[in-house]
């Protein structure tokens, strides 16, 4: 039988994204030189890029961007799970973690 | 098939406005097969969340060491391995576009491309880890030991994660080689090719994870 409900994906598409990626690559390793920046703008900026790229890859590479709702609820829904367990844990080290209690023995 | 199977009437469902639909094999579904590899990509991203969010919480306890450590690491190898798994994870979307066009051969020839990226990917990170446990820097190592709380951990936490990321790398490269053999077989066609975009899925992971892991090990100064 054939493979029925697909996407139709095409060449033009995977190149355009990919020309994008290469693009913020660049920025990821040239930020530095450019911008010089204390540590936690350097991460806002880094991160951001990578956010950038991720949501490129998953809309267009993992074809998410004409996927059906279902798959795109499963992303969002594990996207929460993630920043809650995130939340969980930067509160819980925020109000009662003891520095470097780790190397105590 | 078997025979009992071929010669059986076709089981006929009607939907909610009376339309006959022919049953078909329960084994042949693509949004299934998809929904399914999707789930098992979510467990990876929790692996990788998980490894992420210890890097964090230790990159806020000792943030001086990790910079300094950062800088030890070779930006010119990593950014290397940074450009090879882009083109990479296009070479393995083409090989989907090919093999849906009815492309094979053109199909096979990128998932070769990508199989000898992700080989020398791989060797790269081979040169790169020779160089730091050259250096006497590899977990337990006493030169490590030695080292601030800090330095221990982020190094530590770099071995371990573009360690399992490369783990990946290499049963990508099993899992490529598995599908060039079910090509050949004709089992992945033009027709049938979730077992191909599943595995694009899982490359398309693997080059995801290194988007976020590449800044943060190498670009943090």
């Amino acid at each position: 039988m054939e493979t029925n409900n697909t996407q139709e994906i095409k060449q033009s598409s995977y190149i355009n994204v990919f020309l994008l990626l290469i693009l913020l690559t660049i920025l990821t390793l040239s930020q530095p030189a450019i911008m010089h920046l204390e540590l936690a703008p350097t991460l806002f900026v880094q991160m951001g890029i990578a956010f950038t790229k991720a949501v490129l890859i998953i809309g267009y590479y993992m074809h998410i961007k004409g996927a059906p709702s279902l798959f795109k609820k499963m992303i969002f829904a594990s996207f929460i799970l993630l920043a809650v367990l995130y939340t969980l844990m930067a509160i819980d080290t925020y109000h009662r973690y003891v520095s470097a209690d780790y190397f105590i023995n | 098939m078997s025979e009992a199977v071929a010669n059986a009437e076709p089981e006929i469902i009607f939907d909610k406005d009376g339309n006959p639909h022919e049953v078909v094999d329960f084994n042949n579904d693509y949004i299934g097969a998809k929904l399914g590899f999707w789930l098992f990509l979510f467990t990876e991203i929790m692996i990788f969340g998980a490894l992420f969010l210890v890097f964090g919480f230790y990159f806020i306890q000792h943030q001086a060491e990790f910079v300094e450590s950062s800088h030890d690491l070779n930006r010119l190898l990593g950014g290397t391995n940074t450009f090879i798994l882009l083109v990479s994870a296009l070479t393995m979307g083409l090989s989907l576009v090919k093999l849906r066009n009815g492309k094979v051969n053109a199909a096979k020839r990128y998932i070769w491309i990508t199989i000898i990226l992700a080989l020398v990917f791989v060797t790269i990170k081979y040169f790169e880890w020779s160089h730091e446990i050259h250096l006497g820097i590899y977990p337990g190592s006493p030169t490590l030991d030695a080292m601030e709380n800090g330095t221990k951990l982020f190094f530590g936490m770099y071995f371990t994660m573009t360690g399992l990321h490369g783990l990946h790398i290499l049963i990508g490269v099993g899992v490529m080689l598995w599908v060039l053999s079910l090509i050949n077989n004709g089992k992945v066609n033009s027709k049938e090719f979730v077992v191909l975009e599943n595995t694009a899925l899982y490359w398309d992971l693997v080059h995801l994870v290194w988007v976020f892991l590449f800044p943060l090990f190498y670009l943090i100064y």
